[in-house]
């Protein structure tokens, strides 16, 4: 069951309960096994389609245009130009461990990248210079990609 | 088939700690009935609408069966924040193909039952959990913050700009007794509030809220045939979506889906122009900057110039359109799964002439409209509402 506690802002009666219920994802990679084994050996990987040319970052096992299944893996370019970023202050559950980050989006040719921006808010300018990078956060085991100002043009 | 709304109710918007979560769907519920409109029997179906802040993974039959509503039939829509809408678009395409009369439509969020860092990863995770969430940790001010970031940089907007529009919608929430902040704000609040997404403030932000609205859509001959008083007839529902990932997004500065929702919405209607003929209009302001894009995909104002618009105080009263006068999502509450019926609920009220006083805009032309977004534009929801 549980028990009848006391809201902290209102006073009002609450049912407090004491089962928790852990989310763990197992989530299948099919096509994407790539994209990930290609960032735990420090490489970026998007897709091109042999049949229509069209490129897909993040990846896709299956054209989104002519729906060939004929990819080809190709590395993103290692330099882009910042678009925009964001410092999140206020974190989601599975990532309050961290100090603040700043997270952004990058232009590497066409090819758009999402990831976390090395660096401090207040040095961070739009259309920086940047290279993405393939790190580890502190205390993960994991890989996790960055986008690395390189100054201004 | 035309379709009308020939009833509304809404709970009021909070830390509704004071009400049970079934206690919270009833609230609308009997609102709408005490209009005198509506009775339950002549409810044919339900449509019913939350992201899922429920102990229950399907909340809907549930809800059902506490207002007394079995053995019609029920289902739940989602669509991130703009669940609502869609829950009203489902019904409106129901009604309007003939096969029913009378659907109610009905919306819940009870967000403070979860605990915050639990709302704010279930609210990330209305995004693109599998790209970007899970690794980045973005969350959905963080989305936000992205698009406030791109328009400062491309159009020199300030962090002031942004905050005019809070202190707008603070105004208008202090006038509404359903409202979850009934007090105004200073400018200097809003810009000394602290960070939640740089460039996004604790004041740029629309609040965790619980709150319940609803809805009955009817048919015009059920409308005609029981000489309902001001029926809302929908003239216009424009629906479009867009790629959630942002690395296949081509504008920081725009939610194209929303632009194009309007498109269709104004074509229905036949409004060339929204400015001088649109009388009030409910926009989603999650974010402060929302409010701002809003003006510009609904064509309130051009590319860029959407700040203008507020720092002249034209979305006031007696403004070129007034937007937002029951306090929108920022200052009225975002309860994230009702907030799609409390904005027709709004408009309603409006074009019936029932707002509280200092709140009601001035009926010209007799149309409103309701903009709804869901997650950053993956669904994109745009209503014309005429008297």
């Amino acid at each position: 069951m549980g028990r009848v506690a006391f809201d902290k802002k209102t006073g009002d009666p609450i049912l407090m309960e004491s089962r928790v219920f852990n989310l763990r994802i197992h989530s299948s990679l099919g096509g994407l096994e790539r994209y990930f084994k290609g960032l735990e050996d420090g490489k970026l990987y998007g897709v091109i389609c042999k049949k229509c040319g069209l490129k897909h970052y993040p990846p896709v096992p299956q054209c989104k245009s002519c729906r060939s299944r004929e990819l080809e893996w190709i590395e993103v370019p290692s330099r882009g130009r910042l678009i925009t970023y964001a410092e999140i202050n206020v974190k989601p559950q599975t990532h309050s461990n961290y100090p603040d980050y700043v997270v952004g989006v990058a232009d590497f040719q066409g090819v758009k990248v999402v990831g976390i921006v090395k660096g401090d808010y207040e040095e961070i300018s739009p259309d920086m210079t940047v290279r993405w990078e393939i790190g580890v956060r502190d205390g993960e085991e994991y890989p996790t990609l960055y986008l690395v100002p390189l100054g201004k043009d | 088939m035309k379709v009308g709304i020939s009833s509304i109710g809404i709970s009021r918007f909070g830390r509704r700690t004071d009400v049970d979560i079934f206690e919270l769907v009833l609230e609308p519920y009997w609102e709408l009935m005490d209009e005198g409109v509506i009775s339950p029997e002549d409810i044919d179906y339900v449509v019913f609408s939350t992201t899922g802040f429920t102990p229950e993974f399907s909340p809907a039959g549930i809800y059902m069966e506490y207002m007394g509503l079995n053995p019609k039939g029920v289902h739940r829509v989602e669509a991130a924040c703009a669940s609502g809408s869609a829950a009203v678009y489902t019904a409106y395409n129901m009604v309007r193909s003939g096969a029913v009369d009378n659907v109610l439509v009905i919306g819940l969020e009870k967000m403070n039952e979860f605990e915050t860092p639990t709302a704010v990863e279930y609210l990330a995770r209305l995004g693109s959990y599998f790209w970007e969430v899970r690794d980045y940790g973005i969350t959905f001010p963080g989305y936000y913050a992205l698009f406030m970031q791109s328009y400062m940089n491309k159009y020199g907007a300030t962090e002031e700009d942004f905050c005019r529009v809070a202190v707008k919608n603070h105004y208008y929430g202090s006038l509404n007794p359903k409202a979850q902040y009934r007090r105004e704000i200073t400018l200097e609040t809003c810009l000394n509030s602290r960070y939640i997404a740089r460039p996004i403030k604790l004041y740029d932000c629309s609040p965790i809220t619980d709150g319940a609205a609803a809805l009955v859509l009817s048919s015009e001959e059920w409308i005609r045939r029981n000489h309902v008083d001001t029926p809302i007839w929908i003239e216009g529902f424009g629906v479009a979506s867009m790629p959630a990932s942002l690395s296949y997004r081509s504008s920081f500065t725009s939610i194209e889906s929303a632009r194009r929702a309007a498109e269709i919405a104004y074509e229905m209607a036949g409004i060339d122009s929204p400015i001088g003929k649109v009388d009030v209009a409910t926009v989603h302001d999650c974010f402060t900057i929302a409010e701002i894009l809003a003006y510009e995909d609904l064509g309130f104002a051009p590319r860029g110039e959407g700040v203008e618009l507020i720092r002249e105080g034209e979305t006031y009263i007696g403004g070129k359109i007034p937007v937002n006068l029951d306090g929108g999502l920022k200052a009225k509450g975002h309860p994230v799964g009702a907030t799609g019926e409390a904005m027709f609920v709004e408009i309603v009220k409006q074009l019936r002439g029932e707002a509280e006083k200092g709140r009601q805009a001035p009926i010209n032309n007799g149309y409103g409209l309701t903009h709804n977004v869901g997650g950053v534009g993956q669904y994109a929801y745009v209503s014309i509402l005429r008297r």
